[in-house]
């Protein structure tokens, strides 16, 4: 079954993106760096070389400015400018630690490069642009840094006087870390939805079409034709043909032929399923007649909606996801009726959101029965004779 | 027909919440384990007991933060941020007399981290925000008095502080974008309903090109027996011919070949331009510009002129689209014995002439070269905000 990479979105609109979420992080980034000031304010009396830490201090308060300009796009940045953030983060880290290294052995309780602190902060501002790897691989530079940084320099005779320090590590830490960790849930939640919304696209129309991939390969193949046909033509490809050519020529003749003459139509059903790239590897849709064609377009979104909260909904996607379609043997002289079967495994049932069954509802009366690791679904639906059949 | 349904608003506040919940999660997992890492120190607390109590509080709400889903009831919310709050009480009422950094520190990150971290989860919607608000107040006045009386009250009172707007602007923040880019991502599937509709009436069309598609597989069958047995020059004419007809079709014409099923086609002679221009004007129709004919429909073109004048007159409509910010052309055909005509105008932005350098916008290579080789010419007039019009000509 085949399945293609996401499509990206066929509007001007682009898809939202987590670009969005960079204000947001920045504020927040602020705030810790606003804190980490703060300590810095309540030490500066203490520290031994004064001067060390307030450029550690402009360098982190120059670099955060630029970065959130460049943000939102009020100055431009030169490219690689996250390697030119992190050496900045390293000179402030190296200010900083040797700005206070001086008392820190003599005193209880700090003072702690607060600067140094901050740059942790100043990570979060990437984690919209970079992978979540380097984001985290630089935080827990920083962390080790920062206690080997505490271990040498806090008195062992004050041995439960590590609790500053130890909170010092968290605030630089922490921020990045959880900045990663919204960053790639909302990714995952776009990525979701964006696919429901795609599956979402076959459910108008008559029910029954070639689909994107049947459609794409056929302008595929005409593209390739042309230019064959042109290379020949124009004399760049020499004749007698090169085998390989040849070759080519006769696959492409050979795909042409049976994608014009099968002409074969699927049912919407099986568009949206193959062509996601959550569920198309786990899907398998037996329907030999393609009645699913006959759901009207309200109930093949609630069908759709269901199977893909049922199926994808959460951290987990299931492991496989059977549908059988089958006309239903109901009394003579009705409306023509369905019996769909879902069959999903690696979805415990518990975890199933109410909406699930609240959009199934909409396809017709269901009954659900769960026999591990198996949920059973059985949708009787009943077709509008009006619809476009 | 298309029952676009708006998502529903628990779907949205279900992904809302989830963003939230993950966040939380997160935040109030990594600052409990500060602060079991603070009281745990030697002689951070004393007596065991007491150290004993503090630290199996904030064991309890470690799991609930670990396990805070977005399907976790409410009363798991409540459950956490009660053990976390009375970790504070444990921890501030009973050493406030001989407190040390550890446990001002550790009261500072259970008031901004545990307790905060269960804010992130309270912070955006109706009823629980009065939990929010209780939370906020107990937490921080309980942080003041505790820790108020410590040497270190500035560090710890304001790790609470900013733990608390750290967290209200996480849940602000998300609570506002969440519903935004699902909303979003739920409209787009119309336009991914249009552009299936879109590509599968391509598919129809280019499967309708039947005669087409036959004189193409004729010809590369021939190709994949290595053109064995045909004149080298008649095979490569028809090839061209394939091309050209291939072309015309990736271009939105339906050209329909004079005959087909067999290797040597009669070229095709002449078409008429009339069945093509409405084809063009519904291609440019769905990509948002109106194209208004004017004047003769019925003009008699060799093939291989026919091919560059479309190509021409496309590429020149595609520019007026690109360019000149108007949603509207017109294209007057006229002919006389010798050439037939073409005239695109548009009242859009123009442009200077002298400005553009040679061969900007594609014209000089796209259109002229293409007209001149079947032994046309092409003209271009236009100044700023007077519109552009394209002249094309070509010979019959």
């Amino acid at each position: 079954m085949s399945h293609l990479a996401p499509r990206p979105a066929p509007v001007a609109e682009p898809e939202p993106s987590v670009d969005r979420l960079a204000s947001g992080l920045n504020i927040a980034a602020d705030v810790v760096i606003g804190l980490c000031f703060l300590f810095f304010l309540i030490d500066v009396r203490e520290v031994a070389m004064l001067p060390l830490n307030v450029a550690a201090w402009v360098i982190l308060i120059a670099v955060v400015t630029l970065t959130q300009l460049g943000i939102s796009r009020r100055v431009r940045l030169p490219d690689g400018w996250f390697t030119y953030a992190r050496i900045a983060f390293g000179v402030v880290l190296v200010l900083d630690v040797f700005g206070v290294l001086g008392e820190v052995a003599h005193r209880v309780t700090g003072p702690f490069p607060t600067a140094a602190m901050a740059t942790g902060a100043g990570l979060v501002m990437f984690a919209t642009t970079q992978r979540g790897r380097a984001i985290n691989m630089a935080a827990a530079a920083l962390g080790i840094l920062l206690l080997t940084d505490i271990l040498f320099t806090v008195s062992p005779a004050y041995a439960f006087d590590y609790a500053p320090g130890v909170v010092s590590i968290a605030i630089a830490i922490i921020p990045p870390i959880i900045a990663t960790a919204i960053v790639q849930s909302f990714r995952q939640m776009v990525e979701f939805q964006s696919d429901l919304s795609q599956a979402k696209g076959t459910t108008g129309g008559t029910g029954v079409s070639l689909g994107l991939n049947a459609s794409e390969q056929l302008v595929r193949l005409d593209a390739q034709a042309e230019k064959l046909l042109d290379d020949v033509a124009s004399g760049r490809t020499p004749l007698p043909l090169p085998d390989a050519i040849a070759e080519e020529a006769s696959t492409i003749a050979t795909q042409l032929r049976m994608n014009l003459v099968a002409g074969k139509s699927e049912t919407w059903l099986y568009h949206a399923l193959t062509e996601s790239s959550v569920l198309g590897s786990v899907s398998t849709i037996d329907d030999p007649e393609g009645l699913a064609a006959g759901l009207a377009p309200d109930q093949r979104d609630g069908f759709l909606t269901a199977l893909w909260m049922l199926a994808g909904d959460g951290d987990r996607v299931a492991q496989s996801l059977t549908v059988t379609v089958r006309r239903s043997s109901g009394a003579a002289g009705q409306n023509q009726r369905l019996a769909i079967t879902l069959e999903l495994i690696g979805v415990p049932k518990r975890r199933i959101d109410p909406a699930a069954w609240q959009a199934i509802s909409r396809v017709g009366r269901y009954t659900d029965s769960f026999q591990a690791p198996t949920l059973r679904i059985d949708v009787d639906c009943a077709l509008d004779v009006v619809a476009d059949r | 027909m298309n029952a676009r349904v708006a998502p529903p608003m628990n779907r949205i506040s279900k992904e809302r919440d989830r963003l939230l919940a993950a966040a939380a999660r997160v935040y109030g997992a990594l600052m409990t384990i500060t602060a079991i890492v603070c009281f745990v120190l030697p002689y951070a607390l004393q007596p065991t007991g007491l150290e004993i109590t503090a630290v199996g509080l904030l064991l309890v709400a470690l799991i609930g933060f670990l396990y805070l889903r977005v399907t976790s009831g409410i009363w798991w919310i409540i459950g956490t941020d009660a053990f976390a709050i009375a970790a504070l009480f444990v921890v501030g009422s009973a050493d406030s007399g001989t407190s040390n950094s550890a446990v001002a520190y550790g009261l500072g990150v259970i008031a901004g981290g545990s307790v905060a971290g269960v804010g992130i989860m309270l912070g955006t919607t109706g009823p629980r925000i009065v939990l929010y608000g209780v939370s906020l107040i107990t937490s921080l006045t309980a942080l003041v008095v505790f820790a108020g009386q410590t040497a270190y009250r500035y560090h710890a009172i304001a790790i609470g502080i900013a733990g608390w707007v750290f967290c209200t602007v996480l849940a602000l923040w998300l609570g506002r974008i969440v519903p935004q880019a699902v909303r979003r991502i739920a409209n787009m599937s119309d336009a991914y309903r249009a552009e299936r509709a879109a590509s599968e009436t391509e598919a129809r069309r280019r499967q309708g090109a039947r005669l087409l598609h036959d004189t193409v597989l004729a010809t590369l069958t021939l190709l994949a027996h290595s053109g064995v047995g045909v004149g080298e020059a008649s095979l490569r004419e028809q090839a061209g011919e394939d091309a050209a007809l291939l072309r015309q079709l990736r271009m939105g014409f339906t050209p329909n070949p004079a005959a087909s099923g067999e290797y040597k086609l009669r070229p095709v002679e002449e078409s008429t331009l009339g069945n093509t221009l409405e084809s063009v004007k519904q291609r440019f129709r769905r990509m948002g510009l109106e194209v208004t004919w004017h004047g003769k429909g019925q003009v008699l073109l060799p093939s291989d002129t026919l091919d560059a004048f479309l190509l021409a007159l496309s590429e020149s409509l595609e520019n007026v689209r690109r360019h000149s910010g108007v949603g509207e052309a017109h294209v007057t055909i006229t002919d006389d014995d010798q050439s037939v005509r073409a005239m695109v105008t548009d009242d859009g932005v123009g442009f200077s002439i002298d400005q553009i350098a040679p061969g900007r916008l594609g014209f000089s290579e796209s259109i002229v070269a293409r007209l001149r080789d079947v032994g046309g010419d092409a003209r271009l007039f236009s100044a700023p905000g007077s519109g552009t019009t394209v002249v094309l000509e070509v010979p019959k």
